[in-house]
């Protein structure tokens, strides 16, 4: 069977309405990603399932409650350890979260300890900083100019 | 400086080499954010970052990956459907934004979010 990939037999189709509800970042540790991504970034928890010994384990952003959820998903897949690792390694981020001053959350974060592989860059219309999120990922922030 | 430091340091100099046109998308996308509730006129925003219309148009494309009436079409209804998450009628939603038809307003509004605005209400109502 061929697999068609033209837009005018796809729009023919009554397909139904997909929506990206959730992304994942993996983490060596929930206890710990949830402590950080709640009180340090500032995510609100939004489920927390049983699921064995790990949890299904969901972060919102507090200025979005109903947008896209965050999983923090146990890293004990050994080749996304690996995948993991590489991209920490090679200092480069797994997620982007947007924030409305990149300076003045720059400060924040640092004053509390957080380390950045990369200050605050301006990239054309955007604004760039990277920083460890201390559960095996470099994550970047992001402000659009 | 670490690689990925070193790979935004070398795209950056390739595609953003000339400042003045990043500055200039930029100066448009707040324009746009300021007055997206009135209507906008690109040839006067055009006319005052010393260029033209459609040389703008490019610009802001190339820099946002998407047109400046795009973008203030965004705006305008990611502002009405906070206000309509609030206490706003549909209308009163419909010309805040800068809308003065019913009929666009609903049709673009369904285009973005999937539901009329009457729809999109009534869901955040029974929230």
């Amino acid at each position: 069977m061929t697999l068609r990939c033209d837009a005018e037999f796809y729009g023919k189709l009554n397909r139904p309405k997909m929506k990206i509800t959730v992304t994942s970042v993996m983490v060596n540790d929930q206890a710990k990603a949830l402590k950080f991504y709640t009180e340090l970034l500032g995510f609100q928890k939004k489920r927390d399932i049983p699921l064995g010994d790990d949890s299904w384990l969901t972060v919102v952003s507090s200025e979005q409650p109903d947008g896209v959820e965050l999983l923090l998903e146990p890293a004990k897949f050994e080749p996304s350890r690996v995948y993991q690792k590489a991209l920490f390694d090679a200092d480069i981020p797994c997620m982007i979260f947007s924030v409305d001053n990149i300076q003045k959350e720059y400060e924040r974060l640092s004053g509390l300890g957080i380390k950045f592989s990369m200050q605050p860059t301006q990239m054309g219309i955007a604004s760039l900083a990277v920083f460890d999120d201390t559960c095996g990922n470099k994550i970047q922030i992001a402000q659009t100019l | 400086m670490t690689n990925f430091n070193q790979a935004i340091a070398k795209l950056t100099g390739q595609l953003y080499h000339n400042g003045n046109q990043a500055e200039r998308a930029i100066c448009t996308r707040k324009f746009i954010d300021h007055h997206f509730d009135m209507p906008i006129p690109l040839d006067k925003i055009a006319h005052a970052v010393h260029c033209s219309k459609f040389h703008l148009n490019r610009e802001f494309k190339r820099h946002y990956g998407i047109t400046p009436s795009q973008y203030l079409k965004d705006q305008r209804i990611l502002e009405a459907k906070k206000l309509l998450s609030g206490n706003s009628s549909v209308s009163s939603a419909c010309y805040t934004v800068g809308y003065d038809s019913l009929s666009t307003f609903s049709m673009l509004f369904r285009q973005w979010t999937g539901s009329s605005p009457s729809d999109y209400k009534k869901a955040r109502m029974n929230k």
